[in-house]
Protein backbone atom coordinates (compact mmCIF):
# COMPACT_ATOMS: atom_id res chain seq x y z
CA UNK A 1 0.00 0.00 0.00
CA UNK A 2 3.00 2.31 -0.08
CA UNK A 3 2.07 5.56 -1.85
CA UNK A 4 -1.60 5.33 -0.86
CA UNK A 5 -2.96 7.13 2.16
CA UNK A 6 -5.57 5.90 4.59
CA UNK A 7 -8.98 6.07 2.93
CA UNK A 8 -12.41 4.74 3.90
CA UNK A 9 -15.39 3.96 1.69
CA UNK A 10 -18.75 2.86 3.14
CA UNK A 11 -22.20 2.00 1.88
CA UNK A 12 -25.46 0.59 3.24
CA UNK A 13 -27.43 -2.11 1.41
CA UNK A 14 -30.91 -3.60 1.85
CA UNK A 15 -31.02 -7.19 3.08
CA UNK A 16 -31.99 -8.80 -0.20
CA UNK A 17 -30.33 -11.38 -2.43
CA UNK A 18 -30.51 -8.89 -5.32
CA UNK A 19 -28.50 -6.37 -3.31
CA UNK A 20 -25.60 -8.84 -3.21
CA UNK A 21 -25.00 -8.04 -6.91
CA UNK A 22 -25.07 -4.31 -6.14
CA UNK A 23 -22.56 -4.88 -3.34
CA UNK A 24 -20.30 -6.84 -5.71
CA UNK A 25 -20.34 -4.03 -8.28
CA UNK A 26 -19.71 -1.42 -5.57
CA UNK A 27 -16.76 -3.39 -4.15
CA UNK A 28 -15.23 -3.76 -7.61
CA UNK A 29 -15.54 -0.02 -8.29
CA UNK A 30 -14.20 1.00 -4.87
CA UNK A 31 -11.32 -1.49 -5.06
CA UNK A 32 -10.21 0.10 -8.32
CA UNK A 33 -10.66 3.60 -6.90
CA UNK A 34 -8.56 2.65 -3.87
CA UNK A 35 -5.87 1.13 -6.09
CA UNK A 36 -6.10 -2.38 -4.65
CA UNK A 37 -4.36 -5.31 -6.31
CA UNK A 38 -6.53 -7.72 -8.30
CA UNK A 39 -5.97 -10.53 -5.78
CA UNK A 40 -7.06 -8.29 -2.91
CA UNK A 41 -10.19 -7.30 -4.82
CA UNK A 42 -10.97 -10.96 -5.48
CA UNK A 43 -10.53 -11.90 -1.81
CA UNK A 44 -12.66 -8.99 -0.56
CA UNK A 45 -15.39 -9.65 -3.10
CA UNK A 46 -15.44 -13.37 -2.30
CA UNK A 47 -15.61 -12.90 1.47
CA UNK A 48 -18.29 -10.23 1.29
CA UNK A 49 -20.46 -12.29 -1.06
CA UNK A 50 -20.28 -15.17 1.41
CA UNK A 51 -21.13 -12.89 4.34
CA UNK A 52 -23.87 -10.97 2.54
CA UNK A 53 -25.76 -14.03 1.29
CA UNK A 54 -25.32 -15.80 4.61
CA UNK A 55 -26.70 -12.80 6.53
CA UNK A 56 -29.71 -12.44 4.20
CA UNK A 57 -30.56 -16.09 3.58
CA UNK A 58 -29.79 -17.58 7.00
CA UNK A 59 -29.71 -14.59 9.38
CA UNK A 60 -32.78 -12.86 7.90
CA UNK A 61 -30.94 -9.52 7.94
CA UNK A 62 -32.88 -6.45 6.80
CA UNK A 63 -29.85 -4.19 6.39
CA UNK A 64 -26.14 -4.61 5.86
CA UNK A 65 -23.31 -2.13 5.59
CA UNK A 66 -19.81 -2.50 4.18
CA UNK A 67 -16.82 -0.34 4.96
CA UNK A 68 -13.47 -0.67 3.16
CA UNK A 69 -10.47 1.08 4.67
CA UNK A 70 -6.95 1.11 3.30
CA UNK A 71 -4.19 1.12 5.90
CA UNK A 72 -0.39 1.12 5.63
CA UNK A 73 -0.17 -2.66 6.10
CA UNK A 74 -3.29 -3.81 4.26
CA UNK A 75 -7.03 -3.42 3.87
CA UNK A 76 -9.56 -3.51 6.70
CA UNK A 77 -13.14 -4.42 5.74
CA UNK A 78 -16.04 -4.18 8.19
CA UNK A 79 -19.31 -5.99 7.51
CA UNK A 80 -22.28 -5.14 9.75
CA UNK A 81 -25.74 -6.72 9.57
CA UNK A 82 -28.85 -6.74 11.74
CA UNK A 83 -29.55 -10.44 11.34
CA UNK A 84 -29.51 -13.29 13.85
CA UNK A 85 -26.34 -13.54 15.94
CA UNK A 86 -23.67 -15.39 13.97
CA UNK A 87 -19.93 -15.55 14.58
CA UNK A 88 -18.09 -16.72 11.44
CA UNK A 89 -14.78 -16.93 13.33
CA UNK A 90 -16.02 -20.02 15.21
CA UNK A 91 -18.35 -21.46 12.55
CA UNK A 92 -17.50 -25.04 11.53
CA UNK A 93 -15.64 -25.38 8.22
CA UNK A 94 -16.98 -27.99 5.82
CA UNK A 95 -15.15 -29.39 2.77
CA UNK A 96 -16.50 -31.46 -0.12
CA UNK A 97 -15.56 -35.10 0.36
CA UNK A 98 -16.28 -38.44 -1.21
CA UNK A 99 -18.70 -40.13 -1.49
CA UNK A 100 -20.52 -37.48 -3.50
CA UNK A 101 -23.92 -39.00 -2.70
CA UNK A 102 -23.51 -37.55 0.79
CA UNK A 103 -22.90 -34.07 -0.60
CA UNK A 104 -24.84 -31.47 1.37
CA UNK A 105 -25.76 -27.98 0.30
CA UNK A 106 -24.47 -25.19 2.54
CA UNK A 107 -21.77 -24.60 5.13
CA UNK A 108 -18.80 -24.30 2.75
CA UNK A 109 -18.41 -20.54 2.53
CA UNK A 110 -17.07 -19.90 6.04
CA UNK A 111 -13.90 -21.84 5.24
CA UNK A 112 -13.27 -19.43 2.37
CA UNK A 113 -13.33 -16.46 4.77
CA UNK A 114 -10.54 -18.03 6.80
CA UNK A 115 -8.60 -19.03 3.67
CA UNK A 116 -8.76 -15.67 1.90
CA UNK A 117 -8.48 -13.18 4.77
CA UNK A 118 -5.45 -12.51 6.94
CA UNK A 119 -7.42 -12.09 10.17
CA UNK A 120 -11.05 -11.97 11.33
CA UNK A 121 -12.58 -10.51 14.47
CA UNK A 122 -16.25 -10.58 15.46
CA UNK A 123 -18.41 -9.02 18.08
CA UNK A 124 -22.13 -8.56 18.71
CA UNK A 125 -23.07 -4.94 19.16
CA UNK A 126 -26.57 -3.64 19.92
CA UNK A 127 -28.43 -6.18 17.84
CA UNK A 128 -25.86 -6.16 15.05
CA UNK A 129 -23.21 -8.62 13.91
CA UNK A 130 -19.91 -6.83 13.34
CA UNK A 131 -17.12 -8.61 11.53
CA UNK A 132 -13.77 -7.07 10.66
CA UNK A 133 -11.68 -8.80 8.01
CA UNK A 134 -8.09 -7.89 7.23
CA UNK A 135 -6.44 -8.49 3.86
CA UNK A 136 -3.00 -8.07 2.35
CA UNK A 137 -3.46 -5.18 -0.08
CA UNK A 138 -0.43 -6.08 -2.18
CA UNK A 139 -1.26 -9.76 -2.59
CA UNK A 140 -0.39 -10.95 -6.06
CA UNK A 141 1.48 -7.79 -7.08
CA UNK B 1 -13.84 -18.02 -15.42
CA UNK B 2 -12.51 -15.14 -13.31
CA UNK B 3 -14.71 -15.31 -10.19
CA UNK B 4 -16.52 -17.96 -8.17
CA UNK B 5 -17.91 -18.15 -4.64
CA UNK B 6 -19.33 -21.08 -2.68
CA UNK B 7 -22.72 -20.72 -4.40
CA UNK B 8 -21.11 -21.30 -7.78
CA UNK B 9 -19.06 -24.22 -6.48
CA UNK B 10 -22.22 -25.82 -5.11
CA UNK B 11 -23.82 -25.51 -8.54
CA UNK B 12 -20.76 -27.14 -10.13
CA UNK B 13 -20.85 -29.86 -7.46
CA UNK B 14 -24.49 -30.71 -8.14
CA UNK B 15 -23.65 -31.05 -11.86
CA UNK B 16 -20.57 -33.16 -11.06
CA UNK B 17 -22.58 -35.40 -8.77
CA UNK B 18 -25.11 -36.09 -11.55
CA UNK B 19 -22.43 -36.67 -14.21
CA UNK B 20 -20.29 -38.97 -12.04
CA UNK B 21 -23.25 -41.06 -10.88
CA UNK B 22 -24.19 -41.60 -14.54
CA UNK B 23 -20.73 -43.11 -15.13
CA UNK B 24 -19.37 -40.13 -17.05
CA UNK B 25 -16.41 -37.91 -16.20
CA UNK B 26 -15.90 -34.19 -15.67
CA UNK B 27 -12.93 -31.82 -15.60
CA UNK B 28 -12.41 -28.12 -15.03
CA UNK B 29 -9.88 -26.34 -17.23
CA UNK B 30 -8.52 -22.84 -17.56
CA UNK B 31 -9.60 -21.65 -14.13
CA UNK B 32 -8.15 -18.36 -12.93
CA UNK B 33 -5.57 -18.83 -10.13
CA UNK B 34 -7.94 -17.43 -7.48
CA UNK B 35 -10.85 -19.51 -8.78
CA UNK B 36 -8.65 -22.62 -8.56
CA UNK B 37 -7.76 -21.64 -4.98
CA UNK B 38 -11.48 -21.46 -4.09
CA UNK B 39 -12.13 -24.88 -5.68
CA UNK B 40 -9.17 -26.43 -3.80
CA UNK B 41 -10.15 -24.74 -0.52
CA UNK B 42 -13.60 -26.31 -0.71
CA UNK B 43 -12.22 -29.73 -1.71
CA UNK B 44 -13.86 -29.69 -5.16
CA UNK B 45 -10.57 -30.81 -6.76
CA UNK B 46 -10.82 -34.10 -4.85
CA UNK B 47 -13.95 -34.92 -6.85
CA UNK B 48 -13.23 -33.21 -10.19
CA UNK B 49 -9.76 -32.69 -11.68
CA UNK B 50 -8.46 -29.18 -12.33
CA UNK B 51 -6.33 -28.66 -15.44
CA UNK B 52 -4.55 -25.61 -16.84
CA UNK B 53 -6.09 -25.86 -20.30
CA UNK B 54 -8.54 -27.77 -22.48
CA UNK B 55 -5.86 -29.89 -24.16
CA UNK B 56 -4.49 -31.31 -20.90
CA UNK B 57 -8.01 -31.90 -19.52
CA UNK B 58 -9.12 -33.65 -22.71
CA UNK B 59 -5.99 -35.83 -22.74
CA UNK B 60 -6.67 -37.08 -19.20
CA UNK B 61 -10.38 -37.70 -19.88
CA UNK B 62 -9.60 -39.60 -23.12
CA UNK B 63 -7.00 -41.72 -21.30
CA UNK B 64 -9.43 -42.52 -18.49
CA UNK B 65 -12.13 -43.41 -21.01
CA UNK B 66 -9.74 -45.80 -22.77
CA UNK B 67 -8.78 -47.43 -19.45
CA UNK B 68 -12.45 -47.83 -18.57
CA UNK B 69 -13.22 -49.45 -21.96
CA UNK B 70 -10.28 -51.85 -21.59
CA UNK B 71 -11.48 -52.95 -18.15
CA UNK B 72 -15.05 -53.53 -19.27
CA UNK B 73 -14.41 -55.26 -22.64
Amino acid sequence: MSGLGTKTRSRDFPGTVEAASDAEAWIAAESRALGLARDAEFAINLCLEELFLNAVQHGCANRASISIRTEPDGVRVEFVDDGAPFDPTVAPVRRIERPTKDFQIGGYGMGLLKQFSRHMSYWRDGGHNRLVLEFDANAGR
Amino acid sequence: MSFIASLGVRTLMVSAETIIHRGADMAVCGADENVAKVLRSMGFNEIVGLYPDFTSAAAVLIERRAEFKNRTE
